[in-house]
């Protein structure tokens, strides 16, 4: 038992020697910039309009929750993030394109299997953008019923799908498995 | 009651080894925390390690014989140090960084102390009316190993936590360097 409280105690310290390790490198990111940290976007007078204002599509003013992602091809993140989706816009997710030319966007969906639709708009202009005053891509807007929320940047995949909207469902089959039980 | 006796004595324990042994790996901080408090820079280094020798000497009274009056005394003696260099902390015009639990803490010397110093005398009059008799071997070796178990535990949460913080920066430092030019 004493070498147990022996060997515990030298955990504690050897812990305490990797978190400072985990500091250090922490340090050393934050000084290269690298910090997997967004930053909120103050959106001032845009926050509680509704997202059509701005030539977003209509039907995000009717929509309970999503995420707008603005985009462009001349940023790097913006190109991860688009590689990171496969093809696919998941359910609540919004893009905005923003292109130097149409040639550039073009060339920006087909490099990442996208195809425009309801909810991935180009603005080859950036007229989307410069209505709302938005200069730094990526970054994504909060929709909540209807009208603008807030906004943050959007520095990794990974947090991308943490502020996607999830809707809670039931489980499906779950309904039709217990019917099924009811009747035998 | 005895229960809540040996559990204070333990929770005292835990501060204590928590604090030593933080100053064990890193004794830097605090000997500038003595050196801010206007100890001679000869005698910090010997002050730090005098008290980081009386708090994990008190650690192990506390587990082994927690109502003994030597402990008892050892605790008042280490309360009352604290609580006198918060106050002389607040007197001072520059703001004293603890150092007391090691490199990570953000907290000054001053109310902190001051204020802890009540509920260290509670403690120790709770000891002192419970008055338990020492444990024997194995309970003590138990109570030690329940010590040493707790504090490990508390760190590996941090641990855990940084480590993943690390992974979440690693990664998305993983997705934007992709993209950066070379």
């Amino acid at each position: 038992m004493v070498a147990v409280g022996v060997l515990a105690l030298a955990v504690f310290v050897l812990f305490g020697v990797v978190i400072e390790l985990y500091r250090d490198v922490r340090q050393l990111r934050d000084i290269a910039g690298v910090l997997d940290r967004p930053l909120d976007v103050d959106i001032g007078e845009v926050a509680g309009t509704p997202p059509s204002r701005y030539g977003l599509p209509h039907a995000l003013d009717s929509v309970a929750s999503a995420v707008v992602l603005f985009l462009s091809d001349r940023c790097g993140t913006c190109h991860a993030l688009a590689d990171g989706l496969k093809g696919h816009l998941p359910p609540g997710l919004w893009i905005v394109l923003e292109a130097r030319s149409p040639d550039g966007a073009a060339q920006f969906l087909a490099s990442h299997e996208l195809t425009p639709n309801g909810r991935l708009s180009v603005d080859v202009a950036g007229q989307i953008a410069q209505r709302m005053g938005l200069r730094t891509t990526p970054v994504g807007f909060r929709v909540e019923n209807g009208r603008l929320a807030g906004a943050t940047t959007v520095p990794s995949r990974r947090y991308l799908s943490s502020i996607l909207p999830n809707s809670v469902r039931l489980e499906p089959g779950a309904i039709s498995a217990a019917n099924e039980r009811m009747s035998v | 009651m005895e229960i809540v006796a040996t559990a204070v004595a333990l929770t005292l324990a835990v501060v204590l080894f928590w604090a030593g042994l933080e100053k064990v790996r890193h004794l830097t901080p605090f000997v500038s925390t003595l050196r801010q408090m206007g100890i001679p820079a000869g005698g910090a280094q010997p002050a730090a390690l005098v008290l980081l020798g009386a708090e994990l000497g008190v650690a192990v009274g506390l587990v082994l014989r927690p109502a003994s009056a030597m402990t008892l005394t050892a605790v008042l003696s280490l309360a009352g140090a604290f609580a006198v260099s918060g106050l002389i902390a607040l007197r001072r015009k520059q703001t004293v960084r603890c150092g007391c639990f090691g490199p990570y803490g953000n907290g000054y010397l001053g109310m902190n102390q001051i204020a802890a110093f009540p509920l260290w005398v509670g403690a120790v009059a709770l000891l002192w009316v419970q008055g338990t008799p020492p444990p024997s071997g194995l309970r003590a070796a138990s109570a030690l190993a329940a010590v040493g178990l707790t504090l490990a535990a508390l760190r590996a949460v941090h641990a855990v936590r940084a480590a993943h913080e690390a992974r979440g920066d690693r990664r998305s430092a993983d997705e934007m360097l992709v993209w950066l030019p070379r």
